[in-house]
Parts: C-alpha cells; sequence; structure tokens
C-alpha cells in the first residue's frame, strides 16, 4: 500500500483460505467445549469462582449475544459439579415464638424424610391421642378428679349446709345465687311469724344469718381455687395421657435424626407443645377435610387452606429440597424481582382479614442458590423496584432475612412473621453490559465491595489461523446443538470472513457468537431450500444478502432520493468548497452509510470557522471537536505571522437529524481550503477521515460501509473510471468490502485511496499540487496551499486596512 | 308411655325453673320427644317459696357470680323469674319448631311439687330439671358437663321394679339412650334379692341387643334410690310414678336433692 495510490483488490478483502479447515464438513470437528478468543474473560470466571473470600462476585461484562450466558453457564456447572450438594432448608414453627418461624438445615434429601416423618406423625398422633383419651383409664383418673373436686365442693357446701341448718338457717338456691333465712319446721320462716318475734330474737336471727352468709361466702370464695387446682390436675393428666400417646413417636424420630441437634431439639420442642395443645389433635380428620393420604403426600406449601390445626402447627415446611441432586446448584433468574430473589411471605385472605403462616413462606433465587451459584441479567436486577439493594443487603449480611417490601417500607401493617435468616454463602454472577458496570461502579459505592471481579468479554477475537480452526468447531457445536445442516469448508470460510465483516476488521472475528449462529441457522434454512444435505457457501451467501435485503429498506429509500436528485449529491465535475463527506446510520443490527455534501463559505472576518451544525444544535461534541481542530490546524498553518482575519461556515447540506463524530473533519477541511484557495474539488470522490491539528489523517469507524455507501450511488449512475473514496491510511486493514465494490475496482471503475495527510487529500480532490512550504516561508506557486495562504493574507490585511480607517475616522487629527 | 298414633300425641309436660339449671333437662327433652310424635306443655314455675323467703327483712341472697352477698328482694325475684321464663319460652320454641310438635307455654307461680301432682291428669310424661342439689359454681364442674367434650360419656339411668309403669319408664330410657354410645343404668329395685335377678332378665329382654349396666337394690327407701341415683352422674333419670313416688316428701327429695333432669313416666 502507498498513500495516495489506489489500493489493489487484494487489499480490500481478506480472504478465509478454506484450505485452512482440514475437513469436508463441520460434522468431522471435535464440538467446542469452551469459547474462542475470551481468555481473558474465562480467567476471570475462574478466579471469582475459585475465590472464598467475602466480595468475590462476578460481574460478566460485554457485548450482548457474545456468548457470556453459555460461557458462564458452562463453567459454573462444571465446577458445581465438583462441589457438595448444599444442605435442605426448612421453616417450623417456634413454639415459644410463632411470629419468628425457625429455619432448620438437614443434609440433602433428609429435609424430605424429616417432612414425611412428622406428617406420618401427626397422622399416627390423630389416632394415638383420641385412642388414650376414649380409654376407660384415662377416663377413670379424669373422672376420680372431678370427683375429688366435687367432693369437696359438696362437704364444704354441706357443712356451711348443716352449719346453718343447725342454727336454724336454711339455704335455697335462687335464679342468680343462693339464698339463706331462718327455718320453721324445716320451712323457712314466714314473714309473719318473723315479725311476732322479740325484737332481741329478730337481732339474733339477722345476726345468725348474717354470719352463715360470710361462712357461706368464704367456702364459695375457696371453691374457685379448688377448681384451679382441679383443672391443673386435669392438665397434668392430659400431658401425661398425651406423652404417653406421642412420646414413643416422637423418640423414634429423636434416634433417627439424633445427628442433627437442631432437628432433635425441634422435636422437644414439638413433643412439649403436643402434650400442651393436645386439643389440636382431638378433633377428627375428617372435621378437618383432610385425609391421611394429603398427610404424607407431602403437599405442605399447598396444602394450609385445607390443612388440619395439627398440620398447621407442626408440619414442615420444606423451602428447599436437593434430593437427588448432583453437585451445588446453579440458579439462572430470570425474573429477579425482590420477592423471587429474597423469597417472600404470602398471605391468605380469612373472613378479610390477611393471615399468613410460617407454611407460607417461599424461598427466592437466593435460598435456591445458597450453596453454589446464582446467575442474574443486571439489567433485569436493576428494572426491579428495591432488588438491587435486597440482593446488595443478603450479600452483605451473609445470610437470607425474607422481609416483605410492604413491610419493609412500612406500607402495610398486615400480621406477618419474622423468619429466622438462613446463613447465606452463594457466589453471585451478574451479567450486563460495559456501560452498566462502569455506571455501577461510579454510582453505587457499595458495587464494588460485592463485585470484585469483572469478566470482561471482547467484542472480537484474533483472526489467527487457530483462532479461525476454532471457530469452525464453534459452528460444528452449534450445529449439532440446534440440529442443522454442516456446512463444509467452503460455508465455514464465507461465515468466518462475514464475521470479521461483522467486527469492521480483516484482522479479527466478531465475538458475537449470536450473529454467527443467526447466519449459521438461516444458512441452513436456504441449504434446505435449495436441497442440500451440507451448507455451502452461497447458502451462507444467500441468508447474508437475505438478511440485508430484509433491513436495508431506509438505505434503499435514501439512495433512491439521492438517484432522483431530491438528496443533492454530486458524484462528477468540480466544485468549489463543495465535497461528498460520508455519515452512517445505524438501525439496530444493520449499519449503511451515504455521502453527505458538505460546503463551505468563506470571507473576511474575525478567525471564525462557524460550525452550522453546532449552532443550530444538530452537531455534537465531538463533532464541534473535530471543527474545532480544523480551525487551529488553518490558522498555525497559513497564517502564523498575521490575525486570522477569516470568517467561515461548514455544514452538511439537507441534513436534519444531526451529526455526530469526527470523521468528517477531513472532508471539512477540504471543503474549506477549497473555498479558500478557490479551486474546484472532484465530485467524483467521496472521503472520510479525521484530521488532527498537524494534518494528519485518522482512522475512522465504518469504513466498509461508508466506501459502498457511496459506490451504491456512483454504480447506480454508472462508474465513470474516475470515482473513488479517500479512506485512511489506518484504516486500510479493516477493509472486508462487497464484490461488487471489488470487482469494480478490479476493472478499475472504482478506486479506492489510503490518505495519511491532509496534503494528500487535496491533492487527489483538486488534482492540483497541495504544496510545501519553501525555505522562505512560502509555499510552491500555484499550488492549494499557496493559494490558501495568499487568500488569508489578503483578508488579513484587508481588516487592517479597515481596522486603520475605521481609526482615523474615530479620531480625525491623527492623520494629520 | 302409650304408643302414638295419628289421633295420639305424648303429651309431654316440661316444667322449668331456671333455665341454667334446666339446660340438661331441654336437651333430654329434645333426645325424648325426637323419637314419637309429641305435644310439649311448657310450664315455668315461679318459686313459692322463694317468693315468701324474700318478703323476710333479714333473708340474704348470695350471688355465685360475683360472690357478692345482698338483700333478697321480690321485685328482683320476680324480675329474674320473667328473665328465666322468656328464656325458657324460647328455648322450648326452639325444639318444638325443630321437631314439629305443637307447643304450649304458661308460667306457674307456686310450689313445684304441688304443681307436679295437679298437672298429673293431663300429661303422659313429666319433665323437670336439676334439682336444688346441682349447684352451678363458676369455674367448677358440674354434674351435667364433666370430662373432655369428645369424651363426655354420661349416662341415663331407670328406676326399674318391674311394674308395667316400670316397664314404660324403661322404654323412655331406651328411647333417650337408643344405642351403646350413651350408657344405660338400670337402678333395679327388688324386694328380696330373687326377685333381682328376675328384674335383670326383665330389663334385659326389654332392651334387647342394648347393653344394661345394672346396680341392684333390695328393699330400698326412697332415699336410698335417689342417692344411688345421684351416684350415677346421669345426663336424666327415668321414674314411673308411683303412688310412693308422689308423696309430697319423696317429691321434695328428688326436687331438692338430685342432681340431674327427672323424667317421670305415668
Amino acid at each position: 500500500m502507498q498513500p495516495g495510490k489506489p489500493l489493489s483488490p487484494a487489499e480490500l478483502y481478506r480472504h478465509c483460505d478454506a484450505g485452512l479447515f482440514d475437513f469436508e464438513t463441520t460434522r468431522d470437528l471435535e464440538p467446542l467445549s469452551e469459547t474462542i478468543g475470551q481468555d481473558r474473560a474465562v480467567e476471570a470466571i475462574h478466579f471469582s469462582i475459585g475465590m472464598a473470600s467475602e466480595g468475590y462476585n462476578l460481574f460478566v461484562l460485554g457485548p450482548p449475544g457474545s456468548g457470556k450466558h453459555s460461557v458462564v453457564r458452562g463453567i459454573l456447572e462444571q465446577q458445581a459439579a465438583e462441589r457438595p450438594v448444599p444442605d435442605d432448608w426448612c421453616y417450623v414453627n417456634n413454639f415459644s415464638n410463632p411470629k419468628n418461624p425457625q429455619a432448620l438445615h438437614l443434609p440433602a434429601g433428609r429435609g424430605t424424610e424429616l417432612r414425611q416423618d412428622i406428617a406420618t406423625l401427626i397422622q399416627e398422633a390423630y389416632s394415638a391421642i383420641p385412642a388414650a383419651f376414649e380409654s376407660e383409664d384415662y377416663q377413670n383418673r379424669q373422672q376420680a378428679i372431678e370427683e375429688e373436686f366435687k367432693e369437696y365442693q359438696e362437704k364444704a357446701f354441706e357443712e356451711v349446709q348443716q352449719h346453718a341448718r343447725e342454727r336454724g338457717i336454711g339455704i335455697i338456691q335462687t335464679p342468680t345465687g343462693i339464698a339463706f333465712a331462718p327455718l320453721h319446721n324445716d320451712k323457712a320462716i314466714s314473714p309473719k311469724e318473723y315479725e311476732k318475734l322479740p325484737k332481741d330474737e329478730q337481732d339474733k336471727l339477722s345476726r345468725i344469718t348474717e354470719e352463715v352468709g360470710k361462712e357461706l361466702q368464704r367456702v364459695m370464695q375457696s371453691i374457685p381455687q379448688e377448681a384451679r387446682k382441679m383443672r391443673a390436675r386435669k392438665r397434668e393428666l392430659e400431658r401425661e395421657v398425651s406423652m404417653y400417646a406421642v412420646g414413643g413417636l416422637i423418640s423414634q424420630l429423636i434416634d433417627k435424626f439424633a445427628d442433627l441437634p437442631e432437628v432433635v431439639g425441634h422435636l422437644e420442642e414439638m413433643q412439649a407443645d403436643i402434650v400442651d395443645n393436645v386439643d389440636v389433635f382431638l378433633r377428627s380428620t375428617e372435621q378437618h377435610g383432610l385425609t391421611p393420604k394429603a398427610l404424607v403426600s407431602g403437599r405442605m406449601q399447598g396444602m394450609d387452606s385445607e390443612g388440619s390445626p395439627a398440620m398447621r402447627r407442626y408440619a414442615v415446611n420444606l423451602i428447599i429440597d436437593h434430593t437427588g441432586d448432583q453437585g451445588a446448584p446453579v440458579v439462572f433468574e430470570d425474573y429477579p424481582t425482590f420477592p423471587y430473589l429474597i423469597g417472600q411471605i404470602e398471605h391468605l385472605s380469612e373472613m378479610g382479614t390477611l393471615m399468613t403462616n410460617y407454611h407460607l413462606i417461599r424461598a427466592g433465587a437466593l435460598h435456591r442458590a445458597n450453596g453454589g451459584y446464582l446467575v442474574v441479567d443486571a439489567v433485569k436486577l436493576l428494572f426491579q423496584p428495591f432488588a438491587w439493594e435486597g440482593l446488595k443487603r443478603a450479600l452483605k449480611s451473609r445470610e437470607i432475612r425474607i422481609q416483605s417490601l410492604g413491610e419493609a417500607l412500612s406500607l402495610v401493617s398486615t400480621v406477618s412473621l419474622e423468619p429466622a435468616p438462613i446463613p447465606l454463602s452463594v457466589k453471585v454472577v451478574l451479567l450486563g453490559d460495559r456501560m452498566l458496570y462502569y455506571l455501577l461502579q461510579a454510582y453505587d459505592p457499595e458495587f464494588l465491595d460485592l463485585f470484585k471481579v469483572a469478566a470482561d468479554f471482547d467484542d472480537q477475537i484474533d483472526r489467527t489461523p487457530e483462532n479461525s480452526r476454532q471457530f469452525a468447531r464453534l459452528l460444528a457445536t452449534l450445529a449439532t446443538h440446534d440440529q442443522l445442516r454442516h456446512m463444509d469448508r467452503s460455508a465455514a470460510a464465507r461465515l468466518l470472513e462475514e464475521c470479521a465483516r461483522r467486527a469492521g476488521d480483516s484482522e479479527k472475528i466478531s465475538a458475537q457468537i449470536r450473529h454467527a449462529a443467526d447466519i449459521l441457522r438461516e444458512s441452513d434454512y436456504y441449504a434446505s431450500r435449495n436441497g442440500r444435505e451440507v451448507i455451502g457457501d452461497d447458502d451462507v451467501q444467500q441468508a447474508i444478502d437475505a438478511r440485508i435485503r430484509r433491513a436495508s429498506r431506509i438505505r434503499d429509500r435514501l439512495q433512491e432520493e439521492i438517484l432522483r436528485a431530491t438528496i443533492l449529491i454530486d458524484t462528477e465535475g468540480g466544485k468549489i468548497g463543495q465535497v461528498n463527506g460520508l455519515a452512517v446510520a445505524q438501525l439496530g443490527e444493520f449499519a449503511f452509510a451515504y455521502p453527505s455534501r458538505i460546503t463551505s463559505r468563506v470571507s473576511q472576518g474575525s478567525g471564525e470557522v462557524v460550525d452550522i451544525e453546532r449552532e443550530v444544535e444538530l452537531g455534537g461534541p465531538i463533532h464541534s471537536k473535530g471543527v474545532l481542530i480544523l480551525t487551529a490546524f488553518l490558522a498555525s498553518r497559513f497564517v502564523i505571522d498575521r490575525p486570522l482575519s477569516l470568517y467561515a461556515s461548514l455544514v452538511f447540506e439537507q441534513s436534519y437529524g444531526g451529526v455526530e463524530g469526527d470523521s468528517a473533519s477531513a472532508a471539512e477541511l477540504c471543503a474549506l481550503l477549497s473555498a479558500l484557495a478557490e479551486v474546484p474539488i472532484n465530485q467524483g470522490l467521496a472521503i472520510t477521515g479525521s484530521v488532527n491539528q498537524h494534518g494528519e489523517i485518522q482512522a475512522i469507524g465504518g469504513v466498509n460501509e461508508k466506501i459502498e455507501g457511496f459506490f451504491d450511488i456512483c454504480s447506480k449512475r454508472g462508474l465513470t473510471g474516475t470515482q473513488g473514496v479517500l479512506i485512511p491510511v489506518a484504516n486500510v486493514k479493516h477493509l472486508m468490502l462487497r464484490s461488487d465494490v471489488i470487482e469494480a475496482v478490479e476493472g478499475k471503475r472504482f478506486h479506492i485511496y489510503p490518505v495519511d495527510t491532509i496534503d494528500r487529500c487535496l491533492g487527489l480532490l483538486t488534482g492540483l499540487e497541495a504544496g510545501e512550504r519553501g525555505e522562505n516561508g512560502e509555499f510552491t506557486e500555484g499550488s492549494v496551499n499557496q493559494r490558501v495562504r495568499v487568500r488569508l493574507l489578503d483578508f488579513a490585511e484587508t481588516r487592517r486596512t479597515f481596522a486603520a480607517s475605521g481609526a482615523e475616522s474615530a479620531n480625525p487629527d491623527a492623520g494629520s | 308411655m302409650p304408643e302414638a298414633d295419628e289421633q295420639h300425641r305424648a303429651r309431654i309436660l316440661v316444667m322449668l325453673g331456671s333455665i341454667e339449671s334446666d339446660r340438661a333437662a331441654l336437651n333430654a327433652l329434645s333426645l325424648l320427644a325426637g323419637k314419637t310424635p309429641a305435644e310439649i306443655l311448657g310450664m315455668f314455675v315461679e318459686d313459692i317459696e322463694l317468693l315468701t323467703l324474700a318478703e323476710l327483712p333479714i333473708a340474704r341472697e348470695y350471688c355465685m357470680l360475683t360472690h357478692v352477698e345482698r338483700r333478697l328482694q321480690i321485685p328482683d325475684i320476680e324480675r329474674q323469674f320473667r328473665i328465666q321464663a322468656r328464656a325458657a319460652q324460647q328455648a322450648l320454641v326452639e325444639i318444638a319448631g325443630r321437631l314439629g310438635f305443637p307447643l304450649s307455654f304458661r308460667t306457674v307461680r307456686g310450689a313445684l311439687t304441688t304443681l307436679l301432682r295437679e298437672s298429673l291428669a293431663e300429661t303422659d310424661l313429666m319433665l323437670f330439671g336439676a334439682g336444688r342439689g346441682a349447684l352451678r359454681i363458676p369455674g367448677g364442674p358440674t354434674r351435667a358437663s364433666s370430662g373432655h367434650p369428645s369424651m363426655r360419656r354420661q349416662p341415663v339411668s331407670v328406676v326399674f321394679d318391674g311394674s308395667e309403669a316400670a316397664q314404660r319408664a324403661l322404654q323412655v330410657a331406651l328411647q333417650i339412650a337408643p344405642d351403646d354410645s350413651i350408657p344405660l343404668t338400670v337402678i333395679l329395685t327388688a324386694g328380696n334379692p330373687e326377685h333381682l335377678s328376675r328384674l335383670i332378665e326383665q330389663a334385659s329382654r326389654l332392651a334387647g341387643t342394648r347393653s344394661l349396666h345394672p346396680v341392684k337394690m333390695v328393699n330400698p327407701a326412697w332415699r336410698d334410690v335417689i342417692e344411688k341415683a345421684y351416684a350415677q352422674h346421669s345426663a336424666a333419670l327415668v321414674i314411673a310414678i308411683t303412688t310412693e313416688l308422689l308423696q309430697e316428701e319423696n317429691l321434695e327429695r328428688l326436687r331438692n336433692e338430685l342432681n340431674c333432669p327427672v323424667v317421670l313416666v305415668k
């Protein structure tokens, strides 16, 4: 490549030599178990997994479609398989404080055992306890207690009655109590008889009546106390009988779970509670609408509404069951809301009131992933209210504390629970794009404390022979996984070339595996339509062309308007102060470019180059920067010894949607110099590239699309053989141009010129020598640069003259 | 109890004095009247003795609920009678409505034993509540409600001496306690031991497959019979009406000492 000279066809496209591949079809290849060219990211993932210290969670960042999910899944599942299965977790009633359900953990699989064993125990207790209470033995002992109390009660009452009778006082029941009055012949004395009695006798009877009343009161007041004692004894009897009925059942469980002290502790508490609340079992299961089958079928999580009181009180809510699992869990949470992440406490409506119990505690993704790995999409996580805060809190505290959002925010005051927190040991993997990662890093001070490791997936990988072969294996893996036709070598090579084009670099391959996979699937479709067993390169090309066709409506409409001269673009002749720039539009995944007319007008002024785009706020900051750079270049190159007495304007004609980037700064500078030098620019050429203050041309993006955009217009108008595009030398390595462009170049009907300086651009665009500054400080006579300098000196002189005449006018005496 | 047919409904006189102490009597009525067409004759008895007592200036009443002693006042007692009568009527209306039986109700002031004798001619069965011996003491169990709710199995007791009236009484007892879920205690009163065994056979024959719990008494006095019945902690006591029973002293004893509702069978 020689700057200023047209590029050869070979420099416009780097073919993939099918000979690089030693297979007939990709079916012959071993599937790829790892990713390609993402060593840095893979190392980071392994590092994070290996680091047991707190905060070494992982953020996997990279462009969409780069295979982050599958790579992370593959590595995590591989690692998880080698780790132990974590414990089962369940919530059980906290008998001393039911608002704080107790969390129990058991080795994997034993949670189910405990749940079933307790359900069976409850079922058996429903038989054993009523049987014990129906026994003659119990009945007799209970009756004996009651009898004893009754005897006490009667004896006390009879003593009072007897004592009263001895003193001539009778006792009779009234609707609300007991009445006592003097007797005569075993009958209550009549009022007439009473009135006939002497006064002292009446007083005596009155006194005795009062004394008997007091005695009765004393006796009666002692009865409730005795009744309490009696009830306590009955309660003790009930406890004794209950213990007899269930003690054996629970002892068996205690023996079975003797290696788990927490479980044993709970079973002991449960035994004490059953003994204290035996009434729960003294109603039939039919009364509760619960069949014995339901009791043991493990429907704990869904049975609450139909569950018996005993089940509600004693059954186990197994929230995490690792029965049959192999290795540690890898949980992908697709819907990371706060409750789905942290867990939740559901409520049931009972008589219009929201009620809950420990059976309504639901596990979240953190519970399921505890002891293993949790993978969450960062954007989805951040979109869910309080989910990010909840996750951070859990990671910081290293425990999962289930709390409803409403409760946490004091929005509702429903009766709720505070389940005991569960210790958390999990490696969290967030997946997201780079912007999100850096935003979190910048704005969340806790982020780096919790996510110390970043696995940064590259956008592209080197197009080395080894990576190319690995790429072919990736295609084989994808084809096998999706049960697609396999590719022959030419097809694999063509797809690799497309991925290089996608990367915008002939020396790289796009890391967007999704793109390759999509084209593979679409190629399979066309191969099917074409009746082929194996995908060929023309199937791939057909798929690529179809994709472009589907996405290119706007590009085609834009080109149509240029061809119809609605949008003014010249592709022939010369114009002063007018050049063809090239703009790229990105519509979703499809990018295209189109020529844009850039014009410049100049006049004498105060050294100001006006970027009209910026003035009307259609220009972005990078574009404005480019304009300022070219202003500085202008002043420093041409009129270092004079004030820059210029007014110039630059504009993208018929541009209404805004301009950003500095890739047109070289074009703008050329238009400006053309206007100053009054030298026409060849409209058959377009130019792209940014310029620095020294006039050097720098690389830009979208070079392939830009060339093709101008080529399409020229081609449709008819190639003249003088048309072409000037591109920065630094962009030559990025060229992966369409075949029709290459063919035109081969036929010398179109030209691609690599340029490295603004002078080289001026030479090509004007057909004149740009001109070099001689020892005398002047540029070559007749060159573009010389003409520019002369014009600027003229402007400076004119300005000076104006300034002097203005001063004289202001001070008439000065010149005399 | 006479056989019921379409023309004849058994007339059951229910004599109530206090709704609380008579609740067990109402339960017994439900069981009894549900078996055969009947007409319920409700009678609330305003105890004349109590009113007489209240006229005494030194008569005192001890409230069982509050343990407070106060002067016994006639207006208070009358007010309580009215309240109790309304409650008794309401309870009877409910039972009669449920069973579809005709009901008449009246409030009568007098002595229960006197009224009982006076009503004898117009009824087939008489039922009155627990006597004054069944004191209702807050905080303690009563004879009518002891034990665990699901375990309560108080017997129905019947006094059986082999007479025709006693046989009818046994039939009534079998209606109240038709199967073994309610124990049936038969208090056998014989003139001599030989008679006892015959009575057992006779009662068993009448009961059919129904099991009986015999309590044997030889030549007992009424006082002893009542004491024995008291000791059974019965849900109800069924007794045939005899001349001896209708003696004032015996009726008083039944009224004053028994702790369960009493069904008298003609």
